[in-house]
């Protein structure tokens, strides 16, 4: 396997919140297959900037799969063709030598595009502000084991509580639906008792929160999990309108 | 789809789901009816019979007017979600390619066109047997009815093309319509699957096969 590889990248160039965008090409020689796709684009921007070119404006933070910032989609997949694998995890050996790589923004429209490749994901802050919490006094952190909760339960909480909020599944799903994040934040805290006393309030105010937004609606094509870099199970999305339909029948809501 | 309008996307799901339930539960007692018609002894007897019953059943307006009400439920709120949610991405990618292998032509991608196809089927299946606008012979059995109609070529296509795009489009929405519903335990969603599979199957080649018949092999 060669060590190095030419590849063409045709890049989403936009400069800024709501004017046009066109693809760039630009060819790349010599790439590492070992670098990742982000160091890739650094060496990218790199020679962009040394012929007085504006570099190609991405997120990223963390760089080891953790924070959620980096999300591109690569070649029409959200974080490009590897499964549970977040953009920064994806590595150039997985590419061949004479591709052509198409790189876009997420397309959706409560996720505007800022510039180039970074979108505004705000409205997952919004989401989650609007009931991903525990606002009543859960006291000191207790004793290990003082609360018992089965290993299931506390594993598919824990699970759930994996997202890191990249918006992969929306970039992915067919309706731009958000269905995905909101139900991994509403079940990993239903699951747990800390998150229990305030579990109707929060399901009808995140979805709430969510078809404010303007994201479109699950049609179960479970693509959201299949473009999820933490594996994040489509059954969340079931168990939410479970959590939902109790919500509205035992009352107590408020919107 | 914006939060004021009066029910949430999820409880909009839980209609829709509930709505299509409801007609997989009508297509099954239709199907079975219309199976009557492969017994041809006595001049089709039992077929006669089973349509003179269901005409004469007192409560069948009352039947006829909540199919209605559910059709339009269905149609009105899918396409509405549908509408919405295109709306949620205004400008598109311009590469896409699914994690699961599915092509742009797989099932859960086109419910709207099957479900379109299906209802201009439904439209003229209504306008041939229910309303007689384009045959109306008299002294005709339910029977001799039906197979005139069947043997009409633009009938006999859409009847065959139509019952076949609903079970494509029961094949994805058989089991998605549990789901709308919370219902989706992993043993469950197994087993929801394969009678949806072979709902869907069923129901395509059941209707289907009619026009087939009659127009091909009962000359
Ligand atoms: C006998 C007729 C029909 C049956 C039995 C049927 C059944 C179903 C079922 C079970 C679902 C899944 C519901 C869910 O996911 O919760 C569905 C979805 C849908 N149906 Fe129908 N349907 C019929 C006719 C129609 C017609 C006439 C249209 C007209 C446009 C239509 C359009 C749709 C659409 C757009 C969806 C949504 C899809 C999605 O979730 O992607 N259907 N249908
Ligand atoms: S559910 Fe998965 S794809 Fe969606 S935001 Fe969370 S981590 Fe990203
Ligand atoms: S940069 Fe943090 S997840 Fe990729």
């Amino acid at each position: 396997m060669s060590e190095s590889i030419n590849v063409t990248l045709k890049v989403w160039r936009q400069s800024g919140p709501g004017e046009p965008g066109r693809f760039e090409t630009y060819p790349l020689e010599n790439v590492s297959t070992h670098a990742s796709f982000l160091e890739m684009l650094d060496i990218l921007n790199q020679k962009l900037t040394n012929t007085g070119k504006e570099p190609v404006a991405f997120d990223s933070d963390c760089r080891e799969g953790i924070c959620g910032s980096c999300g591109l989609m690569v070649d029409g997949q959200a974080h490009g063709p590897d499964t549970e694998t977040a953009t920064c995890q994806l590595h150039m050996r997985r590419f061949s030598d004479g591709d052509t790589i198409t790189i876009e923004p997420w397309r959706a429209r409560p996720f505007p595009v800022l510039k180039d490749l970074v979108v505004d994901r705000s409205a997952f802050d919004r989401i989650v502000e609007a009931g991903g919490y525990n606002s009543i006094n859960a006291g000191n952190a207790p004793d290990a084991n003082a609360i018992l909760i089965p290993k299931d339960r506390a594993e598919a909480a824990m699970d759930a509580a994996a997202c890191i909020g990249c918006g992969a599944c929306v970039a992915a799903c067919k309706n731009a639906s958000a269905m995905l994040f909101v139900s991994a934040k509403v079940m990993h805290f239903a699951r747990l008792p800390q998150g229990d006393p305030e579990r109707t309030t929060r399901v009808s105010r995140m979805v709430a929160q969510m078809d404010e937004e303007g994201f479109g609606s699950c049609t179960n094509t479970t693509e959201c999990e299949a473009a999820c870099p933490k594996g994040i199970s489509f059954s969340n999305i079931v168990e939410l309108r479970r959590e939902f339909v109790r919500a509205q029948v035992t009352g107590r809501t408020s919107r | 789809m914006k939060g004021n309008s009066a029910l949430s996307s999820v409880a909009q799901k839980l209609v829709i789901g509930i709505s299509g339930l409801l007609l997989c539960g009508f297509v099954a007692a239709h199907l079975a009816g219309n199976l009557l018609l492969y017994i041809t002894d006595g001049n089709y007897k039992a077929f006669n019979e089973y349509a003179k019953n269901l005409h004469d059943f007192a409560l069948l307006p009352v039947i006829e007017i909540g199919l209605l009400v559910l059709f339009l439920v269905h149609i009105v709120l899918t396409l509405w979600m549908q509408l919405q949610s295109s709306k949620a991405r205004p400008e598109g990618y311009a590469v896409r390619k699914s994690k699961q292998g599915r092509g742009a032509v797989a099932a859960q991608n086109i419910m709207h066109l099957s479900g379109l196809v299906v209802l201009a089927f439904i439209l003229l299946h209504l306008a041939d047997l229910r309303f007689g606008l384009r045959f109306n012979e008299d002294g005709l059995s339910p029977a001799q009815t039906v197979l005139q109609v069947l043997r009409d070529p633009v009938s006999a296509m859409f009847y065959t093309i139509g019952p076949l795009l609903l079970g494509y489009h029961l094949f994805h929405g058989f089991q998605s319509s549990f789901q709308s519903l919370g219902l989706g335990g992993e043993r469950f969603m197994r087993i929801v699957k394969i009678v949806g599979a072979v709902f869907a199957v069923v129901v395509a080649v059941g209707f289907a096969s009619l026009p087939v018949w009659v127009t091909l092999l009962r000359k």
